[in-house]
């Protein structure tokens, strides 16, 4: 209503103007001439007013100019020259009206673009930030309700919320997936259906979806990091502890060694032979729980490198003086056995121990047979013994740290080898598993995956 | 005659430094101690060692870095002394020059065995030596002849390099590394494969003139050496 009333204060006042510029210059101008100064007040109210206050504004503009100026002082438009101007100044109404409305729109659009564009930039600063998307969340529904002219606006994610209680709803779409919804209090009628709120709904769609995916990302970083430091700091501790028990184990050990040098007396060097034995066991014993609880601790890390498997079976069994020279292992190995990648000192470690455990339980005197052979894609070490065998149900349980089967508790050890056995070989990619042997006895195979680039070892 | 060697024994740990200290000089040796990187270094050059039992782990240096120093003037042999878990260390202390190693905590005997052989090989000195006799093997190095018992053994000329290197080592252990830049060439330090490969082939050539395989002997994770059935 104001501005109805005011664009027809505007026709009158213009046509006042122009009627008082007229009247100053009419002495010095023909009256005919001086309809321009109409058709100038015309243009100014239409651009500024629109086309009807325009139309309005001609109208009066002919009537004063014909009675003011043009005699005899009449109403009427009677005369095909006034016929004309009015059309002119109809027709210049119209023009002016247009292109200013063209212009306006224009503003208006570039206005709301940079609105789109600033809204965009603060979006994406607000992830940018590091802000959490659940923290951010807020922010981005206020920028996106003021871009689209709401007074307030909530982001619900999801699926559709329940029945909304007022104000309208902005679908968040990215690619036709739903991603939530925008709720606006206060928003003018119509404009989520404009190609403005499509884009809006858009870009906080993909904003939000590119949040997740950082908050995703940020997330296994952060939990990466944490599995790194708590390895790092596993090791340091492991090792600090290897070395706090070592040390003090290797002082005595050298220092009863010294006294046995001494050629002591009978009693004395089976007392000095008693602590060199024991802390030989010990400090194998402390090397066994260290090394399980690397495992455990999952801190093993194989440090991989081209072996030759038969390399690593002589190198374990000649690491075992008490067996090998004993004379009990036997060891055949293929004639064309591929190279592996595996860490060689934990493998040697593993079969080590598996050549152990089998002298320990093989009744004296029985051999103990290592077979080395290539094929299904493993090298396989097979180590045979003579004991007792397993019994089924147990033949996973052996490989639980401490578990000893019934009847073994005069064998000497820890409990401890076929279990790190077993996690130094899966460290390493490998299956170790056990089976009776045809003819009795127990066979434990390593299977060691051959890597696809292995050359082959030609004899 | 190696009774009178001197022999620095470097370990931070004094109860570790007294025991080796009073084990040395019990078994006949003359023996000076430090305690440090920088102490160690000093008293090397006061008493010259005739060799050098070294911790790998002290608190003012590591290992590696006392061998380089070490060699740049002293052709002593060293022995380090590690734990298990030093084993890249180990490597690199071997790679800096050092001669054999012996994992703490280890018995007196295996203690002596390595003194007496390193100390044995460094008076031996056959660098000046172009035939090399082993394990009933005859390795003329002018000729790249290699004659067993039974005959000659055809090597290849790589196969001859690798026996050449290990056999000149004498008995010191060298590292994958080491043997893949003497025999390949510095830019082949890294093709382990290539090494184990041509060991293989070595040792089956040299069982079938019935040596024994350990004649060269793995040192796991490590590298190779030659066993002259001493230690």
């Amino acid at each position: 209503m104001r501005d109805r009333s005011l664009a027809a204060a505007a026709c009158l006042v213009s046509v006042a103007v122009c009627s008082g510029i007229v009247a100053l210059i009419t002495p010095a101008v023909p009256a005919r001439a001086t309809g321009v100064v109409y058709l100038l007040g015309v243009l100014a109210v239409s651009s500024l007013f629109g086309l009807t206050a325009g139309l309005v504004a001609s109208g009066l503009s002919v009537v004063a100019l014909n009675f003011l100026f043009i005699s005899p002082h009449s109403f009427m438009v009677d005369r095909s020259g006034e016929l004309l101007s009015l059309l002119a100044f109809a027709a210049a109404a119209a023009i002016g009206s247009e292109l200013a409305a063209r212009v306006r729109r224009q503003g208006a659009e570039a206005t709301q673009r940079a609105g789109e564009a600033e809204l965009g930039e603060r979006l994406a600063t607000l992830v940018a930030a590091g802000a959490d998307l659940e923290s951010a969340l807020p922010a981005v529904a206020r920028q996106a309700a003021r871009a689209l002219g709401a007074s307030e606006g909530v982001i619900h994610l999801g699926a559709p919320a329940p029945a909304s209680r007022a104000g309208q709803t902005l679908t968040l779409e990215v690619a036709g997936a739903r991603v939530g919804e925008l709720r606006l209090i206060g928003c003018p009628p119509g404009a989520l259906e404009t190609p403005a709120a499509d884009r809006i709904g858009r870009a906080v769609g993909s904003l939000i979806l590119l949040a997740r995916e950082r908050d995703r990302h940020v997330a296994e970083r952060v939990e990466a990091e944490a599995l790194r430091r708590s390895n790092a700091l596993k090791t340091v501790l492991l090792r600090a502890v290897s070395h706090d028990l070592r040390s003090p184990l290797m002082a005595i050990m050298t220092a009863a060694g010294a006294l046995a040098l001494e050629h002591p007396a009978d009693g004395d060097a089976e007392l000095v032979q008693t602590v060199l034995d024991q802390s030989d066991r010990m400090n194998r014993l402390i090397g066994d729980l260290l090394d399980l609880s690397r495992m455990q601790g999952g801190v093993l890390a194989p440090n991989r490198d081209w072996c030759d498997p038969a390399d690593i079976v002589r190198a374990a069994v000649a690491g075992l003086p008490g067996v090998r020279d004993g004379g009990r292992v036997r060891v055949e190995i293929a004639a064309e056995v591929p190279l592996v990648r595996v860490d060689p000192r934990q493998l040697e470690r593993v079969i080590a121990n598996l050549v152990d455990n089998a002298a320990k339980f093989s009744p004296a005197g029985e051999p103990v047979e290592v077979a080395v052979a290539a094929g299904g894609g493993v090298v396989s070490v097979a180590v045979r013994d003579r004991g007792p065998g397993v019994p089924e149900d147990e033949r996973e349980q052996i490989f639980e740290p401490f578990h000893r089967l019934a009847g073994t508790a005069a064998t000497p050890g820890s409990g401890l080898g076929l279990a790190i056995a077993r996690g130094l070989a899966e460290a390493n990619g490998c299956r170790l598993e056990l089976a009776p042997a045809a003819g009795g006895g127990t066979v434990f195979t390593l299977s060691i995956p051959i890597a696809q680039t292995a050359l082959r070892r030609v004899s | 005659m190696t009774d009178s060697a001197r022999i620095l024994v470097i370990d931070d740990e004094r109860p570790i430094r007294r025991a080796l200290e009073m084990t040395l000089s019990r078994a006949g040796y003359r023996v000076d101690v430090a305690a440090t990187a920088a102490e160690a270094l000093t008293q090397a050059a006061l008493q010259p060692p005739d060799m050098v039992v070294l911790d790998l782990m002290l608190p003012d240096g590591d290992g590696a870095e006392v061998c380089r120093e070490l060699r740049e003037w002293s052709s002593a042999p060293v022995l380090l002394v590690s734990v298990v878990e030093d084993e890249a260390e180990k490597v690199r202390a071997l790679d800096a020059g050092a001669d054999d190693y012996i994992t703490k905590p280890f018995g007196v005997d295996e203690l002596l065995a390595r003194v007496r052989a390193l100390l044995r090989r460094s008076s031996r000195d056959e660098r000046g030596a172009s035939v090399i006799a082993l394990h009933g093997l005859t390795i003329d190095l002018p000729r790249r002849r290699v004659t067993a018992a039974d005959g000659e053994v055809h090597l290849t000329p790589t196969e001859f390099d690798l026996l050449k290197a290990l056999v000149v080592a004498d008995g010191r252990v060298l590292t994958h590394r080491m043997l893949l830049r003497t025999v390949w060439g510095p830019g082949y330090a890294d093709e382990s494969q290539v090494l184990r490969v041509h060991t293989a082939r070595l040792r089956d050539k040299l069982e079938a003139h019935g040596l024994p395989r350990d004649l060269i002997e793995t040192v796991t994770g490590v590298g190779y050496r030659v066993n002259r059935g001493e230690a």
